[in-house]
């Protein structure tokens, strides 16, 4: 099992990572989901058909944990809706974590990306982490998501559109006096 | 100029160049985790199903016992009757001997009623196992004058509005059950979560098109909501031909709508295009139709396409099989639509089936369509047969009125 285990860590968990990190934006967590990650994968190898590749079989995955994740954390907040004061919405949880040192240090643009994306949807996050940030293509995008090609267009259209507003809208309450950032 | 305008490509670009963030884990130390996290789950699943040796043993007893005996009863029913016919005292046949067979008879006779059942089922399309008490989830304009009003509730992650519409009875007005929604809505027994209603009133200004609402003087939208709540009154007063919500806070000249800002008055407009999925709680809560929003430039098919794929909400699924191939044609300036199913795939006259025909003419309204003829491979789902186009319903999820 564990020289299983490494070739799966070696091909692939810096990716898994990643895309586990951006979507719920907390290290540790994003180490937790991991190992459940690995777990899931290790006890249903056998399972594995090859109707996909192995790549997209592992995202697909990672994703239902991460999905498992919100679910829960979502539930627990459900009851928490009382008179109109909901809590947060579902899955779009404001980001109140640290960042992390690999986004620290990058320039006030990329920081304001970075917690834009928390203000997508959970199936427009998916879109743009796998699509951008692990430059999958759109056809392994619409494998891992179990969506058709053209769910995966439109919602990364949409995606790009929200972000596009968040960014501007960010950028107008960051720089009420109409100085132009660079 | 305010703000820096992003162009789409740019985004893209500052996406791809998010950085790689390192896990701290040491190789070595996740596997360590893992195996330790694997060995407990096998235990733990061992000690969870332990139980399943003796309780499939003792089941495989029972199996075995139902199987033998019946066939020994019956050999000796068939022994009792020969014997009977051959020494030709019929009548001196002993109680327990003739108590079994007039159970028999009996036996035969509820078999006789039972195949006429199932001819009866087979001939509406029915399986043995499926009883045709459907729950139809929309109002159809079937009695003249019918009055009825619309409003919402929440699914319980509070991303979707799930429409909701009562009849009005009789010695009641629409206005009247407008205030009385806080007691119609049965929220726990329902597994939804209900708008704020409670302090809240509303009166028809006749002649102007626009409803005054009233609001407590402590009553703020949390930001993410007021959309819904908006949606809310759309649903409630569009079908009342209202344009215009008036908007009135205890203390207060305009009320905080949060995005909408300090306001004294909503514009409604028209709910857009829309998908109806299924949401349902738990089993032994009712089933909603409700309703994800969908472009405005999309097409009834790319809606219908939709109701296919999973949505990452809980308790909403799909109200359309995955594998169902299908066409969408259009007649009439798209007022008349009809679906054509093209592949073989397996319809049963069943709730699951009610919901789809449901799903799919609510979601043919909301994109501006009047009637659905559906071409399917079984003739009648429910109350509806296929034979004539059907009128899209008034109203989703009629629920009851409650005093």
């Amino acid at each position: 099992m564990r020289g299983f285990f490494q070739e799966l860590y070696d091909s692939y968990h810096t990716s898994l990572y990643q895309f586990i990190f951006y979507m719920v934006k907390e290290k540790e967590l994003a180490e937790d989901l991991i190992q459940e990650v690995y777990i899931k994968v290790l006890k249903s190898y056998h399972t594995f058909k090859g109707d996909s590749s192995e790549k997209t079989w592992l995202f697909s995955i990672a994703r239902h944990v991460v999905i498992d994740y919100f679910r829960k954390q979502s539930s627990k907040k459900s009851r928490i809706m009382e008179y109109f004061d909901f809590g947060e919405k579902g899955h779009i949880m404001k980001d109140n974590q640290p960042l992390p040192e690999e986004i620290a240090l990058q320039n006030d643009e990329m920081k304001r990306i970075y917690q834009c994306l928390d203000l997508c949807t959970v199936d427009q996050k998916s879109v743009l982490v796998l699509r951008y940030i692990q430059s999958f293509s759109i056809q392994e995008t619409a494998d891992i998501l179990g969506w058709s090609v053209s769910k995966v267009k439109t919602t990364q259209h949409r995606a790009i559109k929200a972000l596009k507003v968040l960014l501007e809208e960010e950028g107008k309450e960051d720089n009420p006096n109409g100085s132009q950032r660079v | 100029m305010d703000r820096k305008e992003y162009k789409e490509e740019n985004i893209e670009s500052l996406l791809s160049q998010l950085p790689v963030v390192n896990d701290d884990m040491d190789r070595n130390d996740l596997y360590q985790k893992v195996s330790a996290r694997l060995s407990t789950n096998k235990s733990f699943a061992w000690t969870k199903f332990k139980w399943i040796i003796p309780t499939f043993a003792a089941l495989t007893v029972l199996f075995l016992l139902v199987l033998l005996i019946p066939p020994f009863v019956n050999q000796s029913n068939e022994y009792s009757k020969e014997a009977d016919m051959q020494t030709g005292e019929a009548s001196s046949a002993n109680s327990d001997t003739g108590s079994t067979a007039s159970n028999s008879t009996l036996e035969e006779e509820a078999t006789i009623e039972k195949a006429d059942q199932t001819e009866e089922s087979e001939r509406i399309g029915l399986t043995s196992d499926e009883k045709p008490d459907f729950v139809s989830h929309v109002l159809n304009q079937t009695i003249d004058g019918m009055s009825f009003i619309q409003s919402g509730v929440l699914d319980t992650n509070a991303q979707y509005l799930i429409p909701i519409s009562f009849r009005v009875p009789s010695g009641y007005t629409r206005m009247e059950l407008y205030n009385r929604l806080p007691q119609m809505i049965q929220e726990e027994e329902w597994g939804v979560y209900a708008f704020p209603l409670n302090r809240v009133s509303f009166t028809l200004n006749k002649g102007e098109e626009q409803v005054t609402m009233r609001i407590p003087e402590k009553y703020s939208l949390n930001e993410g909501y007021q959309k819904l709540y908006v949606d809310l009154l759309s649903y409630m007063f569009t079908p009342l031909k209202v344009s215009k919500v008036k908007i009135e806070q205890t203390g207060n000249e305009t009320a905080n709508f949060g995005m909408y800002g300090n306001v004294n008055e909503i514009e409604l407009e028209p709910l857009g295009k829309q998908s109806y999925f299924v949401y349902q709680v738990s089993e032994n809560k009712p089933q909603f139709l409700v309703a994800v929003p969908q472009d405005k430039e999309s097409t009834l098919e790319e809606a219908l396409q939709f109701m296919q794929v999973p949505v990452d909400t809980p308790n909403i699924s799909p109200s359309i099989q995955k594998e169902m191939l299908f066409t969408v044609e259009t007649y009439d300036q798209m007022k008349r639509a009809k679906i054509t199913v093209s592949n073989q795939t397996k319809l049963r006259n069943n709730q699951t089936s009610l919901n789809m025909i449901e799903s799919i003419m609510m979601t043919a309204k909301s994109y501006g369509y009047e009637t659905v003829t559906f071409d399917l491979p079984i003739q009648k789902i429910g109350p509806y047969e296929f034979t004539e186009e059907l009128p899209v319903p008034v109203a989703a999820n009629p629920m009851p009125f409650t005093e």
